[in-house]
C-alpha cells in the first residue's frame, strides 16, 4: 500500500475515538541517514529517553528527531540499533545496529509511513483492541515482556518481526525517566497492523444492526451462521428461506426469562379470503397434532411446528441437521395441504 | 458548504415522518410571519421566564389545550419525546428513591419493542429496564398478563413493586397497537405509576390518556402532530404534576441567584422557536385529522392487502392492522438485491427515482413504511412503484417469482379523482 494515500491523521482519529484514548498515537521512524542540517530544529534539546521522547510525543504532540547522543538511556542506545552491544547478548533489539536516526511523532503528524506506531492504552482499552486484532483472524495476540528494556518488548520486536506487542513497561519507563503511570501499558505495532485495525472499527462502528441501528435480536452467530448454510437468511429475529420450494420461517422462541427455548417451523400460505382461510384451519385442526398446529391471521393459513431442539432432534449449530429437519418440516406441510387440497 | 434538500417535492412515506409533515398552509404562514428569522422567536414577550408561560402569543394556553386534547390535566412542551419520557423517569427515580424507598424498586417495566429512547431513559436515570415477551413471529404481539407476571417476578426478587411501568401505545418496529387499558388496570391494581409513549399515535388517531388510566403521556410533535421538530409534549394528572414539573430550588452559594420558574426535569425553559409555533398553527389541522382516522386505516388495510399480492410479501405484526406503520418482510427485492450491483440500496433508490422516500436505503429483506395522510391516488402510486421494481427485475433477472396480480383500483375520498 502506497503510504502517500494514508491518511495517518483519520487512523489516529479512528482509533483514539474507538477505544477513548487519552493519548496521541506515536509514529517512529527508524532512520538509516543522520540527521540533516535542515532538521535539526527536531533534535530535543537535552539527551532524552527514548520512551520519554515516546510519551511528550503522545501527550504534548511534539516531534523529535534524534540520535545516539540525544539518548539518555544507555540500554535503548543498544535496543535501537545506535550501538552494537559487545559483551552480552540482547534479545529483541533492532539488528543490524546501523540506525542513524530516530523520528517520533505523534501518527497524525507523520508525512510517511512509520516503522512502528505505538500507542498508550489501559489495560481495558488494550482488551478491547485485542479483541478488534483477532477478528476475523485464527491467530491470538500473544505478549512478550519482561519488565525491563521496555523499548525492546514496544519498539524493536514489533519492528523486527512485524507482528503486533504488549509492554508493561520498565523501571526507566515508569519511574527513572519517563513517568508512565501505572495504568498505562504501551502497544507496539506495525503501520500494517494499525491500518487493519482503523478499518476494522470503520466496519464495526458502521455496521451497528439493522434498522434504526440497534440490535433486534441476540441470536448467537455461530447459530445465523448455520442457518445461512441451510439456505436461510436473517430477517430482524428470526430467519426466512425457500426449502423445498416452500417459503419457511424459523423462530427461535424465549421463555420468561429469556432463554432460547424452542424452535418454531413456519409455514405462512395466502388464501385467498378469511373465511377460505377459516375453513382451512378448521380441517387441518383435526388432522394435525401437536407439535404441529393450523392458525387463522386474515387471509393467511401459518402451519406450525413448535418443539425444542430436543424434541425436533435438530442442531442449530448445524447447517445440515438444519436443512434436514426444515426440508421434512416442508415435504410434511405440502402433503398435509395436498389432503385438504390446497397449493401452497 | 453546498447542502441542498436532494428529496423536496417527493412523496414521503418514511414511518417516523408522515405523521409529522406540516401543513403547507402552515408552512407559508410560518415563513411569511417571519417566524424564521431568529431561533426563539417566541421569547419577545416572556414576562415569566419559561416558554410555557408565554401568553403572547398564547403558549400557556395552547398547552393547556394540548392537555385537554390529549384527556390530561397539565402539559408541558419538550425538546422531542424522548425528553419527556426522561423527565418522567428522573421523576419516578426521585419519588423511588426519596419518598418510597420501601415500596418500590428503581425497576421499569416496558413493553419488549419500545423505542430505543424509553431504555436510554431509563438508564440515564438509573433504572433497571425488564420487559414481558412478546409472542414472536409473524405478530409480535405482547399480552397484558405478561407485565403481572414481571411485576411478581420483580416484587419476589426484591421485595418490591418495580417504581414504574412504561408501554408504548403503538410499537415502532411493527406497528403494533399494545393493551394500554388493560395495563393501565394493572397499574392501578398494583398503585404503580404509569406512563404511555404515544410518540406514533398522539396526534393522528384520537387519544386520551383517562381511557388507559395513565399517570404520564408522553408525545412526538414531529413524529404525529404536523410539526417541526425537535419538539414534544408531557401530559400528566395534576397528582403528578407537583412532583414532575417541580421548580427549581437550587440556590448558588455566592451570588444569591435563583431560578424558581425554571423545571429542572425539562432542562428548566424548553424550546422558544419554530418547531412550537409551528405545532402551534398545525393544531387546529390535527384535532380535525384525528376524527379522519378511520379512514386512515382503510388505506392502510387497503394498502397491505395490494402490497401482498406481489409474491411473498408479507407484512408482518398484528391483523387487522390498527396503525399506519407497516412492516413488511419482502424476500423478493432480498432476492434482486443478491444479483443488483448496488445491492441492498436499490430498492430505496427505486422508490427515489419514482419521487418516493423514505425506505431505508439499504434495506432490502424488510422494509417499514407508512402511507398516513396520503391521498388515495398517492397510496396507489406507491403500490404500483414496488410493482413496477419488482416486475423490472423478477424479468431482468429472471427470477422465480409472480408479480403481476391483477391491481385494484383505489377507492376515493371526498373530492378526490378516481384512479383507473
Amino acid at each position: 500500500m502506497s503510504s502517500k494515500k494514508i491518511n495517518w491523521k483519520r487512523i489516529d482519529e479512528t482509533i483514539r475515538a474507538y477505544l477513548g484514548l487519552k493519548y496521541h498515537l506515536v509514529g517512529v521512524k527508524i532512520r538509516k541517514k543522520p540527521i540533516q542540517e535542515e532538521e535539526k530544529h527536531l533534535k530535543p534539546e537535552k539527551p532524552l529517553a527514548y520512551c520519554h521522547m515516546v510519551r511528550i510525543a503522545s501527550l504534548q504532540r511534539k516531534s523529535f528527531l534524534y540520535d545516539k547522543t540525544d539518548e539518555a538511556c544507555p540500554t535503548a542506545e543498544f535496543i535501537l540499533g545506535f550501538r552494537e552491544p559487545k559483551y552480552s547478548k540482547i534479545e529483541h533489539r533492532i539488528e543490524p545496529s546501523d540506525t542513524k536516526s530516530i523520528l517520533i511523532a505523534p501518527l497524525d503528524r507523520m508525512d510517511n509511513e512509520p516503522d512502528v506506531i505505538i500507542a498508550t492504552v489501559t489495560p481495558k482499552q488494550m482488551m478491547d483492541l485485542t479483541t478488534i486484532l483477532q477478528a476475523g483472524k485464527a491467530e491470538l495476540l500473544s505478549a512478550w515482556f519482561r519488565g525491563e528494556a521496555a523499548c525492546a518488548e514496544f519498539t524493536a520486536k514489533p519492528y523486527m518481526e512485524h507482528k503486533p506487542n504488549v509492554s508493561f513497561l520498565c523501571n526507566g519507563a515508569r519511574v527513572v525517566y519517563s513517568d508512565f503511570r501505572d495504568a498505562e501499558i504501551l502497544f507496539g505495532a506495525s503501520a500494517h497492523t494499525y491500518i487493519h485495525i482503523a478499518e476494522t472499527m470503520d466496519r464495526i462502528s458502521k455496521t451497528g444492526g439493522a434498522l434504526c441501528g440497534c440490535r433486534t435480536s441476540d441470536i448467537p452467530m455461530d447459530v445465523i451462521n448455520e442457518f445461512e448454510k441451510a439456505g436461510f437468511s436473517k430477517g430482524t429475529d428470526y430467519f426466512f428461506g425457500k426449502i423445498s420450494g416452500q417459503n419457511l420461517r424459523a423462530y427461535l422462541n424465549k421463555d420468561f426469562q429469556g432463554r432460547l427455548k424452542f424452535v418454531t417451523f413456519h409455514l405462512p400460505v395466502k388464501l385467498t379470503s378469511a373465511e377460505e382461510t377459516e375453513e382451512a384451519a378448521k380441517k387441518l385442526q383435526e388432522i394435525l397434532v401437536r407439535p404441529y398446529s393450523a392458525n387463522k391471521r386474515g387471509y393467511w393459513l401459518d402451519l406450525t411446528l413448535t418443539a425444542t431442539e430436543d424434541e425436533l432432534a435438530i442442531d442449530l449449530r448445524d447447517g445440515k441437521s438444519i436443512k434436514k429437519v426444515t426440508q421434512e418440516f416442508a415435504n410434511k406441510m405440502k402433503h398435509i395441504l395436498d389432503k385438504i387440497g390446497i397449493k401452497a | 458548504m453546498q447542502m441542498r434538500n436532494q428529496y423536496k417535492g417527493q412523496l414521503i412515506i418514511h414511518p417516523i415522518m408522515t405523521g409529522g409533515i406540516v401543513p403547507e398552509e402552515v408552512q407559508k404562514r410560518i415563513l411569511e410571519e417571519g417566524w424564521t428569522k431568529v431561533g426563539y422567536a417566541l421569547c419577545y414577550d416572556c414576562i415569566e421566564g419559561r416558554s410555557g408561560l408565554i401568553t403572547k402569543p398564547p403558549v400557556k394556553e395552547f398547552l393547556q389545550n394540548i392537555a385537554e386534547f390529549f384527556g390530561g390535566d397539565i402539559a408541558e412542551h419538550t425538546f422531542g419525546c424522548r425528553v419527556a419520557q426522561f423527565a418522567v423517569m428522573k421523576a419516578i427515580s426521585d419519588y423511588v428513591e426519596n419518598e418510597r424507598p420501601k415500596d418500590y424498586a428503581k425497576v421499569v417495566v416496558t413493553d419488549p419493542l419500545c423505542h430505543y429512547s424509553t431504555g436510554i431513559a431509563a438508564e440515564m436515570t438509573g433504572f433497571r429496564m425488564t420487559e414481558p415477551p412478546y409472542s414472536g413471529y409473524p405478530e409480535y404481539k405482547v399480552e397484558a398478563k405478561g407485565f403481572a407476571e414481571r411485576i411478581e417476578e420483580i416484587r419476589r426478587e426484591t421485595g418490591k413493586l418495580p417504581g414504574l411501568i412504561v408501554v408504548t401505545h403503538v410499537e415502532p418496529y411493527y406497528g403494533n397497537m399494545n393493551p394500554v387499558e388493560e395495563v393501565g388496570e394493572i397499574a392501578k391494581e398494583y398503585d404503580i405509576p404509569y406512563m404511555v409513549n404515544a410518540a406514533y399515535t398522539a396526534g393522528v388517531m384520537p387519544i386520551n390518556m383517562k381511557d388507559f388510566q395513565a399517570d404520564f403521556l408522553t408525545v412526538s410533535a414531529h413524529k404525529s402532530m404536523a410539526s417541526l421538530g425537535p419538539l414534544g409534549f408531557l401530559v400528566t394528572t395534576y397528582e403528578w404534576a407537583k412532583k414532575l414539573f417541580k421548580k427549581s430550588v437550587i440556590l448558588p452559594e455566592w451570588s444569591g441567584r435563583a431560578f424558581g420558574k425554571k423545571i429542572p426535569n425539562i432542562f428548566g425553559c424548553s424550546v422558544g422557536g419554530i418547531s412550537l409555533i409551528s405545532a402551534m398553527y398545525s393544531f387546529p389541522y390535527v384535532i380535525e385529522r384525528v376524527k379522519k382516522w378511520d379512514e386512515e386505516l382503510k388505506k392502510v388495510r387497503w394498502f397491505i392487502e395490494e402490497m401482498e399480492k406481489l409474491d411473498d410479501l408479507m407484512m408482518i405484526g398484528e391483523r387487522p392492522h390498527r396503525h399506519h406503520l407497516t412492516h413488511f418482510e419482502t424476500p423478493l427485492f432480498w432476492e434482486i438485491s443478491k444479483n443488483h450491483k448496488r445491492r441492498g440500496f436499490f430498492l430505496a433508490e427505486e422508490m427515489i427515482k419514482r419521487n418516493i422516500v423514505g425506505l431505508h436505503k439499504g434495506l432490502s429483506k424488510h422494509v417499514k413504511l407508512s402511507v398516513y395522510g396520503l391521498g388515495w391516488n398517492e397510496v396507489r402510486k406507491v403500490r404500483d412503484a414496488f410493482y413496477e421494481i419488482a416486475e423490472k427485475y423478477v424479468k431482468k433477472f429472471n427470477l422465480e417469482y409472480r408479480v403481476s396480480s391483477p391491481l385494484a383500483e383505489t377507492p376515493t375520498s371526498e373530492g378526490e379523482e378516481a384512479t383507473s
